[in-house]
């Protein structure tokens, strides 16, 4: 049912405490409970979220304030040493004599950027999209479930190489969009199944008797239901960024000007021969490293998360409700 | 990676070349791919490509044997079905180095010219003309045997190398078929031979009247230029559906992922062949993978040439065979000389004084030396991969040495400070504020290229310009980029695979020159000797024509004039030279020739090696 903690205010606690009003400082310390903290730890008492979250975070630090710390990668080094070899350049160097700790940490930000605009805009409209359309049936649906349908009968990969090639675009954020272009059909698709079901379950059916907006309905009622898959959807969506970038790189589609993990995975496997050799398997497990490692994060992180979006584990790690619930007792 | 049995060789000649570099002709088995690899191939049927059991014994000189494999195949990594037979055409035209023959061999060691398929039967140079013969026994695939090839299908040849406007039409203007074998050229003035001589190298005998005669006959009767362009524009664009030949072995079918071939019992060297078939197998573009599984078992028996990273070289294997010869090529960098930055003289020298073409060359590998003064005299790599300057032997010691050796950082600045440019917070910046880009377009199958053209950008960012690689589909890298002018800084050969200067000098000013922008009469250069110097006006066509006619000192002379000028203008900048590696496997194959033997130093021994008795077939016990 849709409920908002701050009902949990309104009927519990002592009559002293009913009577007082809140002061706003209270509302911002309860929301900054709800919104952040109360998340937060939810996620910090699973170990899935904890890791993955630790991961992100390692990742974003690395895009943020790593690039600060190590100088980008300059060809003329000396060339294919192996890690640890030299203390210059821990993780070796590939044949044009460049560090390759220097190359993936200056690979971060672009593939972060990459990465989320690309989950994000395509997980963001396949939700508004399914979710809608799943919830308010009717006329509604018809068009929004045809929209769909004419997108996922699209061929995905021309359809990004045709936005590819119109627009050469450069910019890490629009390259992400464009490679998840096709990715939200499918997903707004499945949410809407997914709607349709919950639609008429019994909390939602008094929500909706209790005459709740549709806004909140959806936000408070359905989302938290879906969204551990949207999540795993989200994560999904990223990982596949990545991994169209490599493969557009490679069919000479896409040309980024910035350093991109897939582009060393290439040029390591194609020019380096790095798989025929043991002594150069480095070069490629580098940035498969960092490419697995993230995607592992991602996906922990999103499997932890089902719990963030279950009321009742919220509620018991929100101190909030717990100071105000009625448990404190007259 | 890079392949195509033609890798690294957009330079048979300037028409093949070009075809090469379009990534169409395939002689090689390469077909569809240029530079850097051979493509390289695996048998349907494997067994070292040779499924050829259905014929199984073959009467051979040798007698009679039963070959473990009675198919060589060489590689390719495009689809067979789609291959056109018009190599005039550079949409996707193929013709095997076995199906037709070349005109002559040549040593690159021994500097040895062997006539094959044709003879200069009469050099009057001091008359002007030159008479040309077929040699005898010769016939087309058309029969059993077929039509003779006669001098008409050497007009033919010399003909729609006039009409397309290749190097060697320079040399004469006129022809005229005299008795059935023979065509006499009217020369244009008194042509040096040895450099006409070289003009006959990497051509073939790939031109049927009975084809390419409608061309001929059109181009005699036309009046105006624009009938002309016309007859150029049919010849380029026409396609020729069936395949044609008159080389030992002949086409007999073909398939999405096969091109074979049977031997043509009716050439003169039949019988130094004692196979059956010859394959030209679709493979992976990942030629080092083909290369490593060509042995024990592989299905390939040869990758023409492929530059391997060491990973790759250090782990073949038993029944390996590999060898080395020079390309004399290599990979530049041209300029689109009509574009606003970089049309301009100045700006390219300081590009070239900023690139560390050494560093290019080491990114290469261990094939690749760089070129020590950019100005279009080949030489710059030994045998042995070890640096060499036999380019020096084209100059004089003079011209040698006035020849810029860009690397000279802070000239190059200043080069760019004087033209308006100015360097704020480590960026060039143009003189209307912004920045200096010079972005870099290249095949994207041709990786082998890739870790050059890696370095000149790494080279260009470091110095404060913004330069990036554009990778493109080779398919549309030549057509639509390289040889349509449409690029900033683009990627190819810097010669045309001959030695002489005057075809690399061709090459910019003559055949490329349209590629890059540029109009040679147009061009300004620095006084000989002062690459500081005002520009002037500078006469190539007049240069090029005495170079053409003249010997010994005054040729040098001629030389020095030009490689200045080269030097100075850079349209394109030579950034290294190569050695082609050659791939074979002596499995189920005998090679004649010992490694150190200079008949190895031919393109290509592939080729030439069963023609001349010196590859065999195994037999089995």
């Amino acid at each position: 049912m849709s409920d908002k903690n701050t009902t949990f205010n309104s009927v519990g606690g002592s009559g002293a405490e009913r009577d007082r009003q809140p002061s706003k400082a209270d509302l911002y310390r309860e929301r900054l409970d709800i919104f952040v903290l109360t998340p937060l730890r939810v996620m910090w008492s699973d170990w899935r979220t904890r890791t993955g979250g630790l991961i992100i975070l390692a990742y974003v630090f690395v895009g943020v304030v790593g690039v600060h710390l190590i100088e980008p990668a300059q060809t003329g080094g000396p060339r294919l040493i192996g890690p640890l070899q030299n203390m210059q350049y821990p993780l070796g160097t590939n044949n044009l004599g460049e560090g390759l700790l220097a190359k993936v940490v200056h690979a971060t930000p672009p593939m972060l950027k990459m990465v989320v605009s690309g989950a994000v805009f395509s997980t963001a409209l396949a939700t508004v999209v399914g979710t809608v359309s799943g919830y308010k049936g009717g006329y509604t649906d018809t068009v929004l479930t045809t929209i769909s349908d004419i997108a996922m009968t699209i061929p995905g990969l021309p359809l990004v190489i045709l936005f590819l090639v119109v627009f050469e675009p450069s910019n890490p954020f629009f390259i992400g969009v464009i490679l998840s272009i096709n990715a939200w059909a499918g997903l707004a698709r499945t949410i809407r199944s997914q709607v349709l079901e919950l639609r008429d379950q019994s909390y939602i059916e008094a929500s909706r008797i209790m005459d709740v907006s549709l806004h909140r309905i959806i936000v408070d009622d359905i989302l938290p239901n879906i969204m551990p898959y949207v999540l795993i959807s989200f994560v999904n969506t990223g990982r596949g960024v990545i991994f169209g970038s490599v493969a557009l790189f490679y069919i000479g589609v896409l040309n980024v000007p910035f350093s991109n993990w897939g582009i060393m995975l290439n040029r390591a496997y194609s020019t380096g021969g790095a798989l025929y050799s043991w002594s150069s398997l480095y070069w490629i497990i580098t940035p498969m490293a960092a490419i697995v490692v993230l995607s592992l994060g991602l996906v922990l992180f999103s499997q932890g998360t089902e719990r963030l979006f279950n009321p009742r584990i919220r509620a018991r790690h929100a101190e909030s409700i717990e100071e105000t619930g009625p448990t404190t007792g007259d | 990676m890079a392949t195509g049995d033609s890798a690294n060789e957009p330079n048979r000649m300037s028409r093949r070349s070009v075809m090469r570099r379009a990534g169409m002709i395939g002689a090689t088995g390469g077909v569809g791919m240029i530079a850097g690899c051979g493509g390289s191939g695996g048998s349907e049927s494997g067994g070292g490509g040779g499924d050829g059991s259905s014929s199984g014994e073959v009467t051979t000189a040798g007698g009679d044997i039963q070959p473990v494999d009675n198919a060589f195949a060489n590689t390719t990594t495009d689809n067979p079905t789609n291959w056109q037979h018009n190599v005039y055409n550079f949409t996707t035209p193929y013709e095997h180095e076995m199906q037709n023959d070349q005109f002559q061999r040549y040593n690159i060691e021994t500097g040895e010219y062997t006539e094959y398929a044709l003879q200069i039967d009469e050099w009057a140079g001091s008359e002007e003309r030159v008479v040309l013969k077929v040699r005898d026994g010769l016939t087309w695939h058309n029969g059993d045997p077929g039509d003779p090839v006669t001098g008409e299908d050497l007009k033919a040849k010399f003909g729609c190398e006039q009409i397309v406007g290749n190097t060697v039409a320079d040399h004469y203007t006129d022809m005229q078929v005299v008795g059935d074998k023979k065509l006499e050229l009217t020369l244009d003035g008194q042509v040096n031979k040895p450099i006409f001589r070289e003009s006959l190298n990497y051509q073939w005998i790939d031109t049927p009247y009975r084809l390419y005669g409608k061309y001929i006959e059109a181009y005699e009767d036309a009046t105006t230029d624009s009938e002309r362009s016309d007859v150029k524009s049919q010849l380029r664009n026409d396609t020729f559906e069936e395949p044609y030949g008159n080389g030992p072995f002949q086409f007999i079918e073909r398939s999405e992922n096969r091109y074979r071939m049977e031997l043509y019992e009716h050439h003169p060297d039949a019988d130094q062949i004692n196979w059956q078939y010859w394959d030209v197998q679709r493979v992976s573009t990942d030629t080092a993978s083909v290369a490593l599984n060509m042995v024990p078992d592989g299905d390939v028996d040869t990758i023409r040439n492929y530059n391997p990273p060491a990973s790759v070289y250090n782990n073949r294997q038993e029944g390996h065979l590999t060898t080395q010869l020079p390309a004399l090529w290599g990979q530049a960098l041209p300029f689109n000389c009509e574009h606003e930055d970089f049309g301009n003289v100045r700006v390219r020298q300081a590009i070239a004084e900023f690139i560390d073409r050494k560093s290019a060359a080491e990114s290469y590998g261990q094939f690749g030396q760089f070129v020590e003064a950019p100005s279009g005299l080949v030489g710059n790599i030994a045998g042995d991969n070890s640096p060499s300057d036999r380019w020096k032997d084209w100059v004089s010691e003079e011209g040698a040495s006035a020849l810029h050796r860009y690397r000279d950082a802070e000239r190059g600045r200043q080069l760019l400070r004087d033209e308006g440019y100015e360097k704020v917070d480590g960026q060039w910046q143009r003189p209307d504020g912004s920045r200096l880009e010079l972005p870099i377009t290249v095949p994207s199958d041709l990786t082998d290229w890739h870790p050059i053209y890696q370095t000149v950008v790494g080279s260009l960012e470091q110095e404060g310009i913004k330069a990036e690689l554009k990778m493109v589909d080779s398919t549309s890298y030549w057509s639509d980029h390289y040889l349509a002018g449409d690029y900033v800084g683009a990627s190819t050969g810097w010669t045309l695979q001959n030695q002489h200067p005057f075809y690399t000098f061709g090459m910019y000013f003559r055949t490329d020159n349209e590629f890059m922008n540029l109009t040679p009469g147009e061009l300004q250069a620095p006084p000989f000797g002062e690459p500081d110097g005002d520009l002037q006006d500078v006469d190539i066509d007049g240069l090029m024509n005495d170079l053409r006619t003249s010997t010994g000192e005054t040729q040098t002379e001629y030389i020095d004039q030009l490689a200045w000028i080269m030097n100075q203008t850079l349209p394109m900048i030579p950034l290294i030279e190569i050695n082609d590696v050659l791939w074979m496997t002596d499995d189920d194959w005998d090679w004649k020739p010992e490694m150190s033997d200079s008949a190895w130093q031919t393109k290509w021994p592939q080729w030439w090696f069963p023609r001349m008795g010196l590859l065999k077939a195994k037999g089995s016990q």
